[in-house]
């Protein structure tokens, strides 16, 4: 994905590669190394850590690798004492709800903005997208207030609500569906066929990559979501997991060992999903940094 | 189904894209719409497609006003340049698709569906999705789709144009072997003037939104009804030399009588004398006198390039003799094949 | 031209109305909201009342001088933070798009921060910062260096949430420079080769420059999400550091609306416009370099058209 057209054109360049143990390239390897041991050191701590007990995370010198890998006490701490399987059942909650609220309303928008004709459209859309530089913590304010006067606060209708759309998801979107050829939409016109068939029957099976990209990038911006669930909810009932982490700082006491179990729960599913997804998740990724 | 056009105008803001287009479609005809790019042959479709509707005048399929129904109601089909395949669906689902729509019960669906695939020979691969297929071979679905609902009217736009030139010859046999099979009316959009002629009943040519002559394609190259038709059709492209009328002769403009004679032309008009490379004769005798370029073989013929009238021309001369550069030779013209248009307006003459 | 049925009519209505609902409620109303609330005096939410209309709570904000400490750190902190990860990202940047082996194992090491909660994340690191048992300043004793205090005052703490900072946003910064790396045409490179250059040499006559207008727009985008820095406090120290050292703009309006008790919602609102007209200058010198750079590279697709033609 990113280096693809780099490779195809670089491919009769192979100098490099005819002197591969020249110390230039030594050296890259080793900043690459050393870079990546940064990046990953504190998951790699995160993860160990976990599995160790007191007295060994107390220890200096450190160890690098847990005495006992299978020491699960840790985890069952976490899970006894916050009700951290509640937490996960609210983050997939929260996640399947945004989800399917979101890509339902997106998908309807980024359709309505691409292919049908109304007054305004453009103004409209580019009015839309001049809002997405408008910081997220300038809109939370009355966000909370909006909440609390529904009654909705603590609820967990509060951590979906706010996410039902999203004016970059529909950007991505109305992207791709700019991209079909209009002659497409004109043979289904000619049979009959009509737009809400179209879209569902035609548009939406051909966007599965870019439906991927805006689902994985709404998944992993729910699932991490911290500072909104901290504000809009705050009885165990109806925490998700990285509030409920932040809350087990506080009420779990200090024991790092028991917070990088706690931790290791939090992060692990989406370190699942970037080991499937990479692809899907760096184009998306890449795109988002220049919104705007 | 009989198709008639009265005064078409379709005005985009303040260009006008067709202006005063009538026409009358046989039934089981197939018309091509010819014309360079931006002549409105594109714009002309999609009216009769609905997927624009005319600014003025009226569209007739047999007895029924067509103008403003929506595509859906007319009965046609519709085949694209770029094919329009959906990307998702196989063969098979892509020309049941219409019939889906239509409600058709799914096992007929698949029956009639089968039946077109056999139709355009495409039964062998009904499971695979267009990007596994040749573009001939999309385009080949692309008319069974078109064809499965049993259109009254088949459009096709451009359908050749991303073939290359041997797959255009063989796509262009089959789209006539197929429409002949059917009976189908179809109007067939192309800017390619050989593919017009080769498979067409009557051709409608046009220009800058102006039909230019709407005729058989031989009555369309024999007799052009003025300069720009003449222009259009044949290769090589036909010959033009300027020339001017004096006494109902046509006089070159180097002085020479060029022999070619008209009636009830002014003295003094600016002309131009168009001739076909068959219709050039090598004769010795003949006071028009030009010099030879070069002569180049092209499979059995020999085309030979002279300068006459100033200008570089082209004939085919069928000489054992052989023409060296800068030879004078004598030519005169055949009866057909040579026209006389105005300077200005390309009216014919002759 | 015939009228189209009413249904057609509204068709994009309905299409558009759960987006547009939800946007207005959520995000239009909030934007405006803020503005109104920014410029109300005394103003009570319960009861909707007010004293004034003016810029009082502006006035009220500048005085305030955890604001004025807010503003102080947050500027230090983009300061340091977005030209050290700019420069490290330019260099694993380059790296990550030469030819290399292991390249998935890099793709996973270097973006995996991107997916992961930084939360749990920033809980490892003050799990590694931990001034007795981290391991940080365990490998500082182990080089003969002092120990650093991450997790107290005296700077320590600054410089803690400067290196988680840097860390988060390398990434991104990465992500946005290879985009910008690809960009460039092979062609240079092989010309440079031709004519011998060194790999040094390259990078810093070649790659730099033609990087240029991405570095620039790097260095603004991140200083926009960098200036909104809040969140990583809260992970490493449970709030703004020690006695309210590390106050930032964002943890102020936090701070004004959901930590103080009653709300002082004017002086969030007042704050939050602030920083909406700070990221609205970048946001417009992020199009500004975003043009040029857009009509820069359309003069390097014409040069090296040109440069091909002569070639032939």
């Amino acid at each position: 994905m990113l280096r693809k057209s780099r490779n195809t054109e670089m491919n009769s360049d192979n100098s490099a590669s005819r002197e591969p143990f020249s110390f230039g390239k030594i050296l890259m390897y080793i900043i690459l190394f050393i870079g990546a041991l940064v990046m990953i050191f504190p998951f790699y701590w995160m993860i160990t850590g976990a599995f160790k007990s007191k007295l060994e995370v107390n220890l200096i010198p450190p160890t690098l690798f847990p005495e006992n890998p299978f020491n699960l006490e840790n985890f069952i701490y976490a899970f006894k004492t916050a009700p951290f399987a509640i937490y996960f059942r609210n983050s997939l909650i929260a996640l399947l709800g945004c989800i399917v609220t979101c890509s339902f309303t997106t998908i309807l928008a980024a359709y309505a903005f691409s292919r049908l004709r109304f007054p305004g459209r453009e103004v409209i859309f580019s009015l839309l997208l001049s809002l997405m530089m408008v910081p997220y913590e300038m809109i939370i304010i009355t966000n909370y207030r909006t909440i609390v006067n529904w009654k909705l606060h603590n609820t967990l209708w509060a951590l979906i609500l706010p996410f039902m759309s999203s004016i970059f998801y529909t950007y991505i979107l109305k992207g791709f569906f700019d991209s079909v050829p209009e002659s497409l939409y004109q043979a289904a016109k000619v049979d009959g066929c009509s737009d809400w068939k179209y879209l569902w029957r035609v548009m939406v099976p051909m966007a599965k990559s870019s439906l991927a990209t805006i689902i994985l990038l709404n998944a992993i911006a729910t699932w991490n979501s911290f500072l909104w669930p901290m504000i809009a909810t705050n009885s165990k009932e109806v925490r998700t997991l990285p509030f409920g982490l932040y809350a087990f700082m506080t009420e779990g006491g200090q024991r790092n060992e028991r917070m990088m179990a706690a931790s290791t729960i939090v992060v692990i599913p989406m370190i699942i999903v970037f080991l499937f997804a990479r692809k899907y998740i760096i184009s998306g990724m890449s795109r988002g940094g220049i919104k705007g | 189904m009989k198709i008639r056009l009265e005064n078409i105008v379709k005005r985009f803001d303040d260009n006008t894209a067709v202006n005063d287009f009538s026409a009358e479609i046989e039934s089981g005809e197939l018309v091509t719409l010819l014309g360079p790019s931006g002549c409105g042959k594109s714009t002309m479709l999609n009216m009769l497609s609905g997927i624009l509707y005319p600014t003025e005048g009226k569209i007739y399929f047999d007895d029924d006003d067509v103008t403003y129904m929506s595509s859906e109601k007319r009965g046609i089909g519709l085949v694209f340049q770029n094919y329009a395949l959906y990307p998702h669906m196989t063969v098979l689902e892509n020309i049941c698709f219409p019939l889906e729509i239509k409600r058709v019960p799914k096992k007929e669906r698949i029956e009639r569906a089968k039946k077109m695939a056999e139709l355009v020979h495409v039964e062998g691969m009904l499971n695979r999705k267009p990007g596994q297929l040749s573009g001939g071979q999309q385009q080949r679905v692309a008319i069974a789709r078109a064809l499965v609902k049993e259109p009254r009217l088949l459009l096709l736009d451009e359908p050749l144009s991303n073939l290359d030139a041997r797959l255009r010859i063989e796509m262009r046999e089959e789209i006539r072997r197929i429409q002949l099979e059917t009976g189908v009316t179809t109007i067939f959009v192309t800017h390619d003037q050989e593919e017009a002629m080769s498979i067409s009943d009557h051709i409608i040519l046009m220009k800058l939104g102006v039909l230019q002559q709407y005729d058989k394609p031989q009555y369309l190259y024999d007799q052009p009804a003025n300069c720009f038709v003449a222009d259009f059709l044949g290769n090589p492209p036909i010959n033009k030399v300027e020339g001017v009328v004096e006494g109902g002769k046509v006089i070159l403009n180097t002085g020479e009588d060029s022999l070619v004679r008209v009636e009830n032309v002014p003295d003094g008009t600016k002309v131009y004398l168009s001739f076909r490379a068959e219709s050039v004769i090598l004769d010795n005798k003949s006071p028009l006198k030009a010099k030879v370029v070069m002569t180049s073989v092209m499979g059995k013929e020999v085309i030979t390039s002279f300068v006459l009238g100033g200008k570089e021309v082209r004939g085919y001369m069928n000489s054992d003799a052989e023409l060296e550069r800068d030879q004078e030779i004598g030519i005169s013209f055949k009866k057909t094949g040579v026209f006389v248009f105005d300077y200005e307006s390309g009216e014919r003459y002759l | 031209m015939i009228k189209r049925p009413f249904f057609e009519r509204i068709k994009p209505l309905l299409y558009l109305l759960p987006f547009i609902v939800s946007v207005t409620i959520f995000t239009l109303y909030p934007i405006v909201n803020v503005i109104r609330m920014s410029f109300l005096e005394g103003y009570k939410y319960l009861t909707g009342a007010y004293t004034g209309i003016g810029f009082g709570n502006y006035q009220k904000v500048f005085a305030d001088p955890y604001f004025r400490q807010a503003l102080s750190n947050t500027f230090k902190y983009v300061l340091i933070v977005v030209p050290v990860s700019t420069v490290i990202a330019v260099v694993l940047a380059n790296l990550l798009n030469q030819k290399i082996k292991f390249q998935s194992f890099f793709q996973t090491a270097y973006f995996l921060p991107m997916v992961t909660s930084s939360l749990a994340v920033g809980l490892a690191w003050r799990f590694m910062f931990n001034d007795k048992i981290g391991i940080l300043n365990y490998v500082f004793s182990l080089l003969g260096m002092d120990t650093i205090p991450f997790l107290g005052k005296s700077g320590g703490n600054f410089l803690a949430v400067a290196i988680f900072g840097i860390w988060s946003i390398l990434p991104n910064t990465i992500i946005l420079l290879l985009s910008g790396l690809q960009n460039i045409d092979p062609l240079y490179y092989t010309a440079a080769k031709v004519d011998g250059a060194k790999t040094l040499r390259i990078f810093f006559r070649i790659t730099v420059p033609l990087l240029a207008p991405t570095i620039m727009l790097v260095v603004i985008i991140n200083s926009i999400s960098t200036f909104k820095m809040y969140h990583e406090l809260f992970p490493l120290f449970g709030g703004p550091g020690v006695a309210y050292n590390l106050f930032t703009v964002v943890y102020y309006i936090y701070y004004e609306f959901r930590v103080l008790t009653p709300p002082k919602y004017g002086l969030a609102a007042a704050a939050a416009v602030l920083l909406l007209i700070t990221v609205f200058i970048f946001t417009m010198l992020q199009r500004a370099v975003q043009a040029w750079s857009r009509r820069e590279r359309g003069e390097d697709v014409k040069k090296v058209k040109k440069h091909r033609d002569e070639f032939r």
